[in-house]
């Protein structure tokens, strides 16, 4: 008895690591009975950008010229049989070659470097390495149970989720992500429930941005691992980017923002304002070498440069250390924090002095990575972390953002758009194929407006400034640069969806059309007349005289089509004059003080003093309503008050940095600080109190001082507020006589 | 080695069926136990005593004066009676949530109640302090536990399983897996919990009655052939490995929901599937093998041969329901110990899992039947198309108003529930004079819709509260359930509740001190999408009155499984039980699936066959209807109250109606049947 009991104690456990076995087995399994290839990058030698390399999969059956033209020191040993297993060839991964392998269309002959090395058979994703997850192992064992199981999990949390019973659709989701990863809705369920569901029930800013930052990642780092072709999934991801981190619905989203900042300056740096440099500085990331030992390879001085490294972190706590191969991405953010506390104005401005639990990090990094002597190693080392991070951490391929950073603008990674573009473009690149064109076109229209949406939120808040240590709101302003990537994406997309039935394409041409109606006032403000002018001429030239109905709106000059679109649209509403006199001036006094572009601001006072002339002379100034009101007057008294007004407006916005805004305040002229200082003052001196600037020797009368002439100001103010009112009081007196 | 072992476990398992050992070791064993509740009590008491003493000092802070009790909560996170120090500094940022815009603590009992955690030692379970004699009822518990297993001649069985799991419990805690720990230590002991059981329910089956021999006898099998103790370690061992399935970075209230829901459908799901199984194999092979001819010769009548072998079943399956039951709230005490994300995610788990709730709805005034009957009249007169109608005699006039009338009701009654932009509404709840005089916490549920309802958006809702409790604004996620804590001071001193709701959104920049604006769209909900959730017992007795539902729909299938081998073979009985197990239990999901199926064409076949379909789906959905509607875990689960009268009506319709059917027809069938006829194998 004891000993049959024995048996199958012992045949049951021999069962269950036979299972585990053979399911770990798998993916080896797989590439030993499949067809042989390399990854490779090939250098394209035609193109005007030299290294427009791409990644290609050549089957080894289909090479039969070989040679190594650039070996590496260190790397992974292959060997390779080829010209029909004739020939061998011996080397590293990572070794340059030049090879001729045959095509469909006779033979190629390039050079190129040598990624991978991968098997052809049932894949479960793209990636040729990777293979099914054991579970999904057992998902399959399941046979045709997998999908009644799953289609009951997946009517349960459905189900759940609209009776807000949270508790396990969680769990069930999660179970079905597991037994059927490529069922993509899923994915987007269970993204969108930590997302949106989940996180609105939480009760502090931090624990709803964990539950924001979960969907995501959930998403970008599984769901599209298993489903890299699936567009819609692409879309959605692009979509909460968009919404959830960009938009101001939610209450938390300035904590979002920051947040989502503080992590991709301390990933990737700050990056350089101008687009060239921009365009290196993504390229470089995006041509680091894949290994440690490619790395090694390309400079004899890398290795003592990582030993030196690894010794200097040794003291750190484990999870900080420098490891080869270890976890780069929390080195990364260590490494982040170190160099923006280099950077940072508040972090100079305060002091300020790393706290004992840092110290010795910092220490670590100033004598390797602050060490001129590595400078080179140090650039070299970080270029690698940051590819590797992007792709095991963020399942995003630096060679795409060098791609679309260098075919549509400057993408600043610090702003959730730049993500919500790069996913909605790797959708269309890598998933639009796979869609029925008669019946799903609507999905690829919708991705495409996400993406084009994605560029005009670029422009109107593209331009990121952000400081770790201030604890303040990030840095959002108007990049223009993106005005012309919008128009060329308008037509791109014109023609992409010209046959597409319904209105495909023309779906986008009022959007184009406002955009740049817009677009030409907003460079005609800023100064740039010669490229408002052109944005004019292509107008006229589409929707003008050019249009189906030819009409003769864009015919004009520049300045007076500025002003009719202006001012035209004031006769209709005239409170939308208040509004753009508000715009106007915000971004005039933001840009212009902030940033020292003196013609903004100057152009945005003018624009606002034409306005008030413009009104002033107006037929309808006069009129009086059955209520007896003036709202014209009264929109006049506004607009003769906006600038002070907007300048008070400008400084109070806690949505703006602090700092900004005292540079803003300090940089303006005189009398305008006079008209606004008691004002804005209390507010502002509770905001100091409040912030890390308080904590140094700065006093508010230091950062917010008082202008000369204040007491001046204060009698004249007084003086025209007592005419107001006896104003006032004459015409209600004379009203009350005419009755 | 094992020889000696063997030796040594033979002569001390004599000994232990001696009186004198048994009488020794009980009587050491209670007064231990005694002594142990006595020490456990007089803690429990004193900290519930500082428990009463930090309500009282709680009720005194006030953030907007700052005094001294708020300021050491708020920068030490702790709480100072006497020498006695509450509280810890990493909950000091929690504390800050807690107070409301009055600049006091709304539920100061509940931060007491956490404060407290602090202090309770590591080897006091939480649930002694709610209640200091409840270590007194635990301990007559174990003294009667442990006495069942002296007397019952498995002293020393158990104590070598309690060993054993006890060691592996420490290994496992010591290297710091603590769910290894109750793992180890939860499944040895309920196995142990089972068989103990098994024994006292054989002890009281042993009468000298034929129903109570043959049920007596069915136990005897299943425990002989390792049936029972198959199912009894999947099920049992299940429910101490869930907790660590369980994701540890989820709020704890949804760790608590999950544990809860996993637990109990695991247990009910494989005693449900052992019953039928169980009932087809005992009936099915001894009618086959001519076992049950050889019993009917003896002085027992067949149906009464049919009601042993049914109490058998049910009585083995109480026995599992008992022991399941017991391992889920023991394992449960362990789940609810972990660290909660917040203060609130804490409360929730006590004011909205582990507690029996019911809801109440907003009376919806009827139309005034004056208004009403006006309103049918004049259409009727007015409108050209019925006085056509009317007059041609197609339809009669009593029908007619019959219809309008009960249009313009329904009209009436859903512009209650429809909120215009920038509109208001009022909504009274009745009869929470008792949750007043508890001084309870309420929470609205509420679900509703606005615009095009997109689940990406938040939509703004304001709720204004009578007395000093004034407004609130919300974000809501529409097409589903949101909830809004409501404090007791909402309720009026009638018993009632007013809420207003608006439909606007508060900008708080805008304006000085904020300003409203209109919400985007017209807001909207169902009649029951409102409902005020308020507590109406505790969380023990809904899980008793949850199992005891179980095992009504339990006795229902034993029966079931008994009568239908009775007539069938086995395969064929076991077929038929699981297809109506299955039918009844999705009978919900089967409602919803026939209101929307639909075959849209016209052709006649794929007609004909929806209509086949529909009526045989309609059918069985309505027969199975109450066995899928008895769903007494998802209530638990949610919080929600099994009242005494859902038990009462499971009870009787399916525990004692069903069944009682179900055994007339197979007594009907089974009486008749020819029991000598051999129908199996070989000789």
């Amino acid at each position: 008895m004891f000993r049959e009991r024995l048996v199958q104690l012992i045949c049951v456990v021999l069962a269950i690591a036979c299972f585990i076995f053979s399911g770990r087995m798998l993916p080896r399994m797989n590439v030993l009975t499949g067809e042989q290839y390399l990854m490779l990058t090939i250098e394209k030698p035609t193109d005007a950008l030299a290294t427009n390399a791409v990644q290609r999969r050549v089957p080894i059956s289909k090479i039969y010229q070989m040679e190594t033209t650039r070996a590496v020191e260190r790397g992974e040993a292959l060997t390779v049989m080829f010209d029909g297993g004739l020939r061998k060839w011996e080397g590293h991964i990572g070794d340059e070659i030049a090879l001729t392998w045959r095509t469909s269309e006779g033979e190629e002959i390039g050079r190129a470097r040598i990624d991978a090395r991968g098997g052809y058979g049932l894949r479960y994703t793209d990636d040729s390495v990777a293979g099914a997850p054991p579970i999904v192992a057992i998902g399959t064992a399941l046979g045709a149970l997998r999908g009644l199981l799953v289609d009951y999990l997946w009517l349960k949390v459905t189900w759940m989720k609209e009776k807000g019973l949270f508790y396990e659709v969680m769990a069930d989701a999660d179970l079905i992500t597991r037994l059927q990863p490529r069922f993509p809705e899923v994915w987007a369920f269970h993204g969108h429930n930590m997302a949106y569901n989940i996180s609105v029930v939480t009760n502090t800013p931090e624990e709803r941005w964990a539950w924001v930052n979960a969907g995501i990642e959930l998403v970008r780092n599984k769901g599209i691992r298993y489903n890299p072709n699936d567009l819609v999934l692409h879309k959605d991801l692009a979509f909460w980017f968009a919404h959830k981190l960009d938009g101001v619905a939610d209450d938390a989203h300035l904590f979002y923002k920051r947040e989502f900042a503080r992590e991709w300056q301390f990933i990737l740096g700050t990056p350089p304002y101008d687009i060239e440099q921009r365009r290196a500085w993504i390229k470089r990331i995006a041509d680091a070498p894949v290994t440690i030992a490619q790395l090694e390879g390309t400079d004899p001085e890398m290795r003592p440069f990582l030993n030196k490294l690894e010794e200097q972190t040794k003291v750190l706590a484990t999870r900080y250390r420098f490891d080869e191969r270890g976890d780069f991405k929390r080195f990364l953010m260590l490494h982040g924090e170190w160099d923006a506390r280099r950077t940072s104005a508040y972090a100079k401005l305060l002091g300020m002095r790393p706290s004992d639990e840092a110290a010795p990090g910092i220490a670590a990094l100033d004598a390797t990575f602050g060490d001129k002597v590595y400078a080179k190693q140090a650039a070299a080392l970080l270029d690698f972390m940051r590819r590797k991070v992007l792709l095991d951490d963020y399942n995003m391929d630096p060679r795409l953002m060098f791609e679309y950073t260098r075919d549509t603008g400057p993408l600043d990674w610090r702003h959730p758009q730049a993500h919500a573009l790069y996913w909605a473009r790797r959708g269309e690149q890598f998933g639009q194929d796979r869609l029925d064109k008669g019946n799903d076109i609507y999905k690829a229209i919708n991705n495409s407006r996400v993406e084009i949406q994605a560029m005009q939120a670029l422009a109107r808040s593209g331009l990121v400034g952000y400081d770790p240590f201030s604890g303040d709101n990030v840095t959002r302003l108007n990049d223009p640069r993106w005005i012309r990537v919008i128009d060329r994406k308008f037509r791109k997309l014109y023609d992409q969806y010209y046959t597409t039935r319904g209105s495909g394409s023309d779906s986008f041409t009022d959007f184009h059309e406002n955009f740049m109606k817009g677009a030409i006032r907003e460079l005609f403000h800023s100064g740039d007349v010669d490229g408002a002018k052109q944005i004019l001429d292509e107008l006229d030239s589409l929707y003008g005289r050019g249009g189906t109905v030819p009409n003769e709106q864009y015919a004009i000059d520049l300045p007076t089509f500025v002003r009719n679109v202006t001012y035209g649209e004031y006769e209709q509403q005239p409170d939308v004059a208040r509004t753009d006199v508000y715009t106007v001036l915000e971004r005039g006094f933001r840009e212009g003080l902030l940033l020292d572009r003196k013609e903004v601001l100057d152009e945005a006072l003018r624009f606002a003093a034409e306005l008030t002339t413009f009104f002033r002379g107006a037929r309808w100034n006069d009129f009086v309503n059955a209520f007896g009101e003036g709202r014209m007057k009264e929109l006049l008294g506004e607009l003769d008050d906006s600038v002070p007004a907007v300048f008070a407006k400008v400084l109070t916005d806690a949505n703006t940095p602090l700092l900004d805004r005292l540079v803003i305040y300090g940089k303006a002229p005189e009398d305008l600080r006079a008209s606004v200082y008691d004002r804005v003052l209390p507010q502002l001196e509770v905001e100091f109190k409040g912030s890390r600037l308080s904590n140094s020797s700065l006093t508010v009368d230091r950062v917010f001082p008082e202008p000369p002439g204040l007491d001046e100001y204060r009698r004249v103010a007084a003086a025209r507020a007592a005419a107001r009112v006896a104003e006032r009081n004459d015409a209600e007196r004379s009203a009350a006589q005419r009755k | 080695m094992i020889r000696l072992f063997k030796r040594m476990y033979a002569r001390v398992d004599a000994m232990q069926r001696g009186t004198m050992f048994r009488l020794i070791v009980s009587g050491v064993l209670s007064v231990a136990i005694l002594v142990a509740a006595l020490i456990c009590s007089s803690t429990a008491t004193m900290l519930h005593r500082d428990g009463e003493l930090l309500v009282e000092a709680l009720k005194t802070a006030n953030s907007i004066e700052k005094n001294a009790v708020t300021k050491e909560l708020l920068e030490q996170g702790t709480v100072t009676l006497g020498a006695r120090v509450y509280g810890s500094a990493d909950l000091a940022t929690q504390w800050t949530a807690a107070f409301a815009d009055s600049g006091r603590i709304e539920r100061v009992t509940e931060v007491a109640a956490m404060l407290l955690t602090t202090r309770i030692p590591a080897w006091m379970p939480g649930v002694f302090i709610d209640d200091p004699y409840t270590s007194f009822s635990t301990a007559a518990t174990l003294i009667v536990f442990f006495n069942l297993l002296v007397w019952s001649g498995l002293f020393l069985q158990g104590t070598l399983t309690m060993l054993c799991a006890l060691c592996a419990g420490a290994l496992a805690w010591w290297a710091g897996e603590r769910s290894w720990a109750v793992a180890a230590l939860g499944i040895p002991l309920a196995m142990l919990a089972f068989f103990l059981s098994i024994r006292i329910v054989l002890t009281l089956l042993d009468r000298r009655l034929g129903i109570l021999a043959v049920a007596s006898t069915v136990i005897k099998e299943a425990m002989a052939q390792r049936i029972a103790v198959a199912f009894a370690f999947v099920a049992l061992g299940a429910i101490p490995l869930l907790p660590m399935t369980l994701d540890g970075s989820s709020p704890l209230r949804y760790q608590v929901q999950t544990f809860l829901s996993t637990s109990l459908g695991v247990s009910y799901g494989v005693i449900a599937v052992m019953t039928l199984l169980l009932g087809c194999a005992t009936v099915a092979f001894e009618i086959r093998d001519r076992t049950a001819w050889m019993t009917m010769v003896k002085p027992i009548s067949r149906g009464h041969w049919l009601l042993g072998k049914c109490l058998g079943i049910v009585a083995l399956s109480s026995v599992f329901l008992l022991v399941a039951t017991l391992t889920t709230y023991a394992c449960l005490l362990e789940v609810r110990t972990r660290p909660a994300q917040d203060i609130f995610d804490a409360l929730a788990v006590r004011e909205e899992v582990l507690v029996a709730r019911i809801g109440t709805f907003p009376r919806y005034l009827p139309l005034p039947s004056e208004q009403l009957r006006a309103m049918v009249e004049k259409t009727v007169t007015t409108d050209p198309a019925i006085r056509e109608d009317l007059d041609s005699g197609a339809r009669r006039e009593q029908d007619v108003k019959r219809e309008l009338a009960r249009e313009y009701q329904m009209n009436w009654l859903k512009q209650q529930r429809s909120l215009a932009p920038g509109a208001e509404q009022e909504y009274t709840f009745y009869g929470l004079s008792e949750v007043k005089r508890a001084n309870t916490a309420l929470a609205l549920r509420y679900k509703f819709f606005s615009g095009a309802s997109d689940s990406h958006d938040l939509y703004p809702v304001v709720f204004i509260f009578d007395g000093e409790v004034g407004w609130t604004d919300s974000k809501f996620v529409a097409a589903q359930t949101n909830v809004l804590p409501v404090p007791p001071a909402a309720i009026a001193a009638d018993g009632s509740m007013k809420i207003r709701i608006q439909n606007v959104r508060f900008d708080p920049s805008a304006g000085d001190g904020g300003q409203f604006f209109p919400g985007g769209a017209t807001i909207m909900f169902d009649h029951d999408g409102l409902e005020l959730m308020h507590e109406e017992g505790g969380f023990e007795a809904n899980l008793v009155r949850a199992q005891l539902v179980n095992l009504c729909k339990i006795t229902f299938l034993a029966m079931l499984a008994v009568c239908a081998a009775s007539i069938l073979s086995f395969p064929v009985a076991a077929l038929v039980c699981f297809a109506i197990f299955a039918a009844g239990s999705i009978a919900p999901f089967l409602a919803l699936s026939i209101a929307e199926y639909n075959i849209r064409t016209e052709e006649w076949a794929p007609n004909a066959f929806e209509f086949v379909i529909r009526s045989i789906s309609s059918v069985v959905e309505f027969m199975l209807r109450p066995f899928g509607q008895a769903v007494s875990t998802g209530s638990l689960v949610q919080g929600r109250l099994v009242s005494w009268w859902e038990l009462a009506r499971a009870f009787a319709l399916i525990g004692v109606g069903w069944s009682v059917l179900v055994f007339i027809v197979g007594w009907s069938a089974f009486r008749r049947k020819e029991l000598a006829i051999y129908s199996g194998q070989g000789g």
